[in-house]
């Protein structure tokens, strides 16, 4: 089961839930299992996020896998200047 | 996914002359408005005098009537933004947000905001027709102070606003558009464990990026519908994305070439003329041009956020951080650009801590939305926290650096967000600055010495490259990142590496949008990273391509072929030990150079080139630390910086000195923000200095020569080991400077900028007990 932490944003629809533990392999499974688990999240509040695959962040993960052992961060998309 | 990241170098970290050297310091080199073309008109902008303002109708009767005068726009000529979202520079935006900078659209929220615009056969007489616009407003309280702002009976900039980020959702609009709160650990623990807390609220003013030259385009359209623009920008693609989501016309119409620009710093991440021009160029049938002046720059472009940061530290006797807790209110201006993200997410991302909490609200304000200003978000709370670790480790009575040594974070260890770091250099450049001459060199009365260090994300995000190889065996390549900081230098160290051929015989080109593949913004600390990862996998394609080349001439299969040297050798061929000589015909039969199969080139395939893409996800952090030693005159305030040393973690450094100009570059604006450089508006909501008279910017006479050292830990997920470079160094100046004019004039100012007058009034106070 890979392991997530979920954003400052994300929590506020999980009840502050922060860290979270999925089946999922790809993260449009991850999304899919996301969007079941918590009603009140919709794809849209998904998609404002980057996520960080094992340290390595990723700003469109739309085709990314990873492993059970995979710890997945979902983080606000940051711009530089 | 750490890769094998190359080590040894035969090009990359060398320091060749830059290409586009000679044609910047002859003046050859064409900026935005430099482009004039056949049949050109002029536009100008008409512009808000009240900060806050319903305009109620605008009048272009009288304007129509100057002979000369051939087009004219408000933001009737734009669609409504609506809620559309559209990609920006690096993330996501609202249209809303930006459509209204371009042109104001039933409300100012600002002095200075466009709210009409006309184009004329010359400057001066566009500049008389927008004084004849006749724009009838409503003025509305405006409000400039942040604090003030955020109240609750406020008065509103936009009723549609509703604060994200608050449970449960708000009801009523506030002047609140995004609160945030990360937290890890459990703080009041943290802080009951410490033995010193040490808890200050530091203020960072709204600030200009101050580059050189104004913004300004050229716009052409024609029959067809094309649009064809030419401006100064740190993206031709953003400008292309953003312009047809402004105008509401096709993307395909576009062609944007970017001029070469005279600095950006994140200020040239949007658009503000272009939209206006492309109108003005459609309605006339005529090609427009569009300079903005310095006070234009000022008034209505986006400058730094300016912020309140209460930073509160925990600390055992013996140096270990057990909380940090930091609470930032952030001036945004009219319009967000969430500029609060980084500040929250990053701001002790240098330190191994626990127990960490950081929240922040952004707070919008009738001055110009701010924008991008390298490593944005960042500066303004990194101020608080590490001037607070400086004063906690001298009460600590512990050297600075030796305290953040003691709590660095390195490999391993986890940010407060949750993301573990990979390998990084930030205990590399404590110990390099530690062991630098300047950390030790003996101060004098009345001078004080700061440190600071500071950590930047760094992006990858999406790049093409495309390179050809001419008949003669010389080698272009063609990227779409406007060259800011040398970039056409580095692409061409990577492709000479990868190809085996000397750097002087590449030529890279920085093309329009409809002769390269997509590339994001020059921003972000990416176009080494991302650029040039496309221009390794452009360059690494084609090496298989002269390889196939060369097996087909040789009749062998290509594994039977190396690329070494700049040339194909065939691994069982004849010839090997000669293959370094120059002349051809004692090198062997079984190699060819590059030159060779550029001859051969049409019997075997056609044309040598390749083109590459990619979404770069190998980004990784950059670490820098910075040493300030100042003096303060006592009599009038004035602060003289006598040595300044910057220590970054520049990953591998692929043009040094490039690297080095990055630093001091940094340094140099941070310096300013710190001592000088504020927007100072009056009780009318105009900014007062919109001029570099009266907005202090340093100038070389100001400053000392700047040393460098450059950390390489290399970037595990890059094959070259490159990391971001740009961003970091805006943030460690202002807390090293701050301390260092702190310790050297006996104060403990907290306000930025430490100007001449509030610094006298500092010591005055200091002086006579009061303060």
């Amino acid at each position: 089961m890979a392991r997530v932490i979920l954003s400052a944003d994300m929590q506020r629809y999980t009840d502050g839930i922060r860290e979270i533990t999925v089946s999922a392999g790809k993260y449009r499974d991850l999304v899919t299992e996301l969007l079941q688990r918590f009603p009140g999240m919709n794809e849209a509040i998904v998609a404002k996020h980057a996520l960080a695959i094992d340290g390595i962040i990723i700003q469109t993960p739309l085709l990314e896998t990873f492993g059970e052992d995979s710890e997945l961060v979902f983080v606000a998309r940051i711009a530089g200047g | 996914m750490n890769m094998n990241v190359k080590t040894e170098f035969k090009y990359v970290g060398t320091r060749p002359i830059r290409p586009d050297g000679p044609d910047k310091v002859t003046g050859r080199a064409r900026y935005g408005a430099d482009l004039n073309v056949q049949g050109m008109i002029y536009g100008h902008i008409v512009r808000s005098p009240h900060a806050h303002a319903k305009i109620k109708s605008i009048d272009f009767s009288a304007a129509c009537k100057l002979p000369g005068v051939l087009a004219t726009m408000s933001a009737d000529d734009l669609p409504e933004p609506g809620d559309r979202k559209i990609p920006g520079g690096e993330v996501e935006m609202a249209l809303k947000t930006f459509s209204p900078v371009v042109m104001a659209r039933k409300k100012v929220l600002y002095h200075g905001q466009a709210v009409a615009a006309v184009a004329a056969t010359s400057p001066e007489l566009a500049a008389e027709a927008a004084r004849l616009v006749k724009v009838e407003y409503e003025v509305l309280p405006h409000i400039m102070d942040m604090h003030a702002a955020a109240r609750a009976d406020a008065p509103l900039l936009h009723d549609d606003v509703y604060t994200q980020g608050v449970d449960p959702a708000p009801t009523t609009p506030s002047n609140i558009p995004t609160q945030i709160e990360i937290s890890t650990g459990d703080i009041s623990k943290g802080f009951a464990e410490a033995d010193l807390v040490v808890e200050r609220t530091y203020f960072v003013p709204m600030c200009h990026q101050g580059y050189i030259e104004p913004h300004a385009c050229v716009v052409q359209t024609d029959e067809n519908g094309k649009v064809d623009i030419w401006c100064s920008t740190q993206g031709a693609f953003m400008v292309r994305t953003l312009t047809a989501a402004v105008t509401g016309i096709d993307i395909g119409r576009f062609k944007v070439t970017a001029s070469e620009i005279g600095g950006g710093f994140g200020g040239k991440t949007t658009v503000y003329l272009e939209p206006v021009a492309v109108v003005l160029s459609l309605k006339s049938g005529r090609p427009v041009k569009m300079v903005m002046s310095r006070d234009d720059v000022f008034r209505a472009t986006g400058p730094a956020a300016a912020a309140e940061t209460r930073v509160k530290i925990g600390v055992t006797r013996d140096g270990r951080i057990t909380a940090i807790e930091t609470d930032i209110l952030m001036d945004c201006g009219a319009y967000t650009s969430h500029p609060i993200m980084a500040g929250v997410l990053f701001n002790s991302a240098c330190y191994r801590c626990e127990n960490v909490r950081s929240f922040g609200r952004e707070v919008l304000t009738n001055k110009p939305r701010v924008y991008a200003y390298r490593a944005p978000g960042i500066p303004q709370p990194v101020v608080a926290v590490e001037c607070v670790v400086n004063e906690i480790a001298e009460r600590l009575n512990m050297d600075p650096i030796d305290f953040r040594l003691l709590n660095a974070v390195d490999e391993g260890d986890v940010m407060a967000i949750g993301i573990p770091f990979q390998a990084i250099g930030l205990k590399q450049v404590l110990q390099e600055a530690k062991a630098h001459p300047h950390y030790t060199a003996e101060l004098k009365a009345g001078q004080g010495r700061g440190v600071a260090v500071a950590f930047w994300i760094n992006a990858g995000m999406q790049s093409s490259a495309t390179i050809n190889v001419s008949e003669d065996g010389s080698v272009n390549i063609l990227t779409g990142n406007p060259d800011i900081g040398g970039s056409r230098a580095s692409m061409a160290l990577m492709a000479a590496e990868v190809l085996g051929i000397p750097v002087e015989t590449i030529r890279p080109s920085v093309v329009d949008t409809d002769s390269v593949g997509f590339c994001d913004v020059t921003g972000g600390s990416r176009t080494t990273l991302a650029t040039g990862g496309a221009v390794i996998k452009a360059a690494e394609t084609l090496v298989k391509e002269l390889r196939k080349r060369a097996a087909a001439i040789w009749s062998l299969d290509i594994e039977e072929v190396d690329w070494t040297g700049g040339m194909a050798v065939a691994k069982s061929g004849t010839g090997l030990e000669n293959m370094n000589r120059e002349d051809a015909a004692t090198r062997g039969d079984k190699t060819l150079t590059l030159a060779d199969l550029a001859a051969r080139a049409g019997a075997t395939g056609g044309p040598l080139c390749a083109v590459a893409s990619h979404n770069a996800h190998n980004a990784a952090p950059s670490f820098a630390l910075n040493i300030c030693d100042a003096q303060v005159d006592r009599e009038t305030g004035k602060v003289d910086i006598l040595r300044y040393t910057c220590v970054q973690d520049a990953g591998k450094a692929i043009h040094p000195a490039y690297v080095e100009g990055q630093m001091q570059g940094g340094a140099v604006q941070g310096i300013g923000w710190a001592l000088n450089e504020e927007y100072i508006f009056n009780e009318q909501g105009r900014l007062d200095n919109p001029g570099f008279l009266d907005y202090r910017i340093p100038v070389a006479s100001d400053l000392p020569m700047i040393d460098t050292v450059i950390v390489e830990v290399p970037n595990p997920l890059h094959p070259y080991g490159v990391r971001g470079v740009g961003e970091v160094p805006i943030a460690p100046p202002m807390p090293a400077v701050v301390t260092a004019v702190n310790r050297a004039a006996g104060t403990r100012l907290c306000h930025l900028p430490l100007s001449p007058p509030k610094l006298l009034a500092a010591i005055e106070a200091a002086e006579s007990g009061t303060a």
